[in-house]
């Protein structure tokens, strides 16, 4: 009885994971240029995301 | 982050971009960047830069010196298949104060507002604790001996330079970073023959300038370098008679061994053709008396840092590197000669002068040319792009003995033509 509940709790979230897969939420994250970097104050440390439209992002845990 | 409008980014939607600037006391030592991602309906997703930043502490100045005999400092990040644009050369065990990276190179802080980059594999770090790179200078000696007219500058400390022949009037210029002024006298000795005035200018305050006027209109050379920590610069006389009799001649035939270089319709191979044209020019060299030094003279790879290293051993006093120029439009052909320095344009102009007198349409006589063998200041050089292998009329012309020995005569002529530059009459034929 448990193993059936969790294949059909399973079979509920595949749609929902293959969507994800299809897209995920973020797709790349980079520096530009995309290299290790050394910086010092004044610098300036750039970066690109591509993921979801219409969504805040946000790095070094500002936005 | 800012959500990059369409109309920016070839009609993608969800690019982010964001700037932050380093700020005194911010810290982050050598980690990937994390981003966060929040979806209007309020799914949270994380990601990691594949690269690793690192925020320097400016009280704790990174210090590296260079190493190899070929250590160079770029202008900036660009890169093609010449390399990034160079600067110039440094002796080794200079001291640089690095400032930041960005993948394989190092910037280095020459003076206030003045910045380079070093590849990484040209320097070594040295333990922390030491002071950014300065030195005061001392009085000058000016000397000539039986070879060569040298200037002396004493430092405290091996500091980075950067130089260039003037003309008109003729005159090295060498900027010295991070030295500031105590030259009280310049003491100038007996036997100087390519040196006339030399006097400095203090240009900011961590730029000091040597200026070295030059007696001959042609400079013929010079290197720079340290005998432990005074900068010596070694200023090359023009020849003491201007004969292609006694001058020692290098010649550089492009590319060898598995380096096959451009590849003709025909299946005329780079490598063949510029040790051909090569080979006959060393045997017309030879026969107006010069001394010929050849970087290669069989089918073998010679890599272009050893040429580089070897020429400057040998010292010789003219060099022509012999190449084969291809283009991915067959249309396109003709001769065209390189030099990187302004000191060189007449040898490399004499060159194209007479390559076109082989009735080769001109492709065009190039300055600033990035290319290594054009690098060296020791000695006057060129490169000689004879002609485009891609095109099936140059391919001809390649590829005939009697043309080859045409281009090679033209090239004698060209030296010809530059010794006349700086003596006259026009160097003698032998």
């Amino acid at each position: 009885m448990f193993v059936s509940k969790l294949l059909l709790r399973l079979f509920l979230l595949l749609p929902v994971t293959a969507a994800l897969a299809q897209a995920p939420l973020i797709e790349t994250a980079e520096t530009v240029p995309a290299a290790d970097q050394w910086l010092q104050p004044g610098d300036r440390l750039q970066v690109r995301l591509k993921g979801q439209p219409g969504a805040t992002a946000t790095f070094l845990g500002a936005n | 982050m800012t959500e990059m409008p369409p109309t920016l980014t070839n009609g993608q939607l969800g690019i982010y971009q964001g700037t932050y600037v380093v700020q005194p006391g911010d810290t982050l030592p050598d980690r990937p960047i994390a981003f966060e991602l929040l979806t209007p309906d309020s799914m949270l997703t994380v990601a990691f830069s594949q690269n690793k930043v690192r925020f320097l502490n400016q009280n704790a100045p990174q210090l590296a010196v260079t190493k190899g005999p070929l250590a160079y400092l770029n202008y900036g990040l660009g890169e093609d298949r010449l390399g990034g644009a160079k600067m110039g050369y440094l002796d080794s065990l200079v001291v640089l104060h690095i400032t930041g990276k960005v993948g394989n190179q190092y910037r280095v802080r020459l003076a206030e507002n003045q910045t380079a980059w070093v590849p990484e594999n040209n320097v070594r770090f040295l333990p922390p604790g030491g002071f950014a790179p300065a030195s005061l200078t001392g009085s000058w000696i000016v000397q000539g001996d039986s070879l060569y007219d040298y200037v002396r500058v004493p430092l405290t400390e091996r500091l980075p330079y950067r130089s260039q022949v003037l003309t008109e009037p003729s005159r090295l210029v060498i900027d010295v970073f991070g030295a500031t002024s105590n030259t009280n006298w310049i003491t100038q000795r007996a036997g100087l023959q390519a040196l006339g005035d030399v006097h400095y200018e203090q240009v900011q305050p961590d730029v000091f300038r040597l200026v070295l006027h030059l007696r001959h209109r042609q400079s013929w050379g010079y290197g720079i370098g340290y005998q432990n920590n005074v900068l010596t610069v070694r200023v090359k006389r023009p020849p003491a008679k201007m004969s292609l009799r006694g001058l020692t001649v290098a010649v550089d035939a492009g590319h060898g061994g598995p380096n096959t270089g451009a590849v003709g319709a025909s299946g005329a191979r780079e490598k063949d053709l510029t040790l051909a044209i090569a080979q006959r020019l060393q045997r017309a060299l030879e026969r107006k008396g010069a001394r010929v030094l050849m970087t290669r003279d069989a089918d073998v790879s010679v890599d272009n840092g050893d040429r580089i290293l070897r020429l400057r051993q040998s010292n010789p006093d003219l060099l022509v590197s012999i190449h084969v120029n291809s283009s991915g439009n067959k249309a396109v052909r003709g001769t065209s000669t390189y030099y990187r320095y302004v000191a060189f344009r007449p040898l490399s102009t004499a060159l194209y002068t007479e390559m076109l007198a082989t009735g080769l349409p001109g492709f065009g006589n190039v300055g600033s040319f990035n290319f290594g063998l054009n690098g060296p200041t020791e000695y006057p050089n060129a490169l000689v792009e004879t002609a485009f292998v891609s095109n099936p009329e140059d391919e001809r012309l390649l590829t005939s003995p009697d043309f080859q020995q045409q281009m090679a005569e033209s090239m004698v002529r060209g030296w010809q033509i530059f010794c006349g530059l700086v003596g006259s009459p026009v160097c003698a034929a032998g």
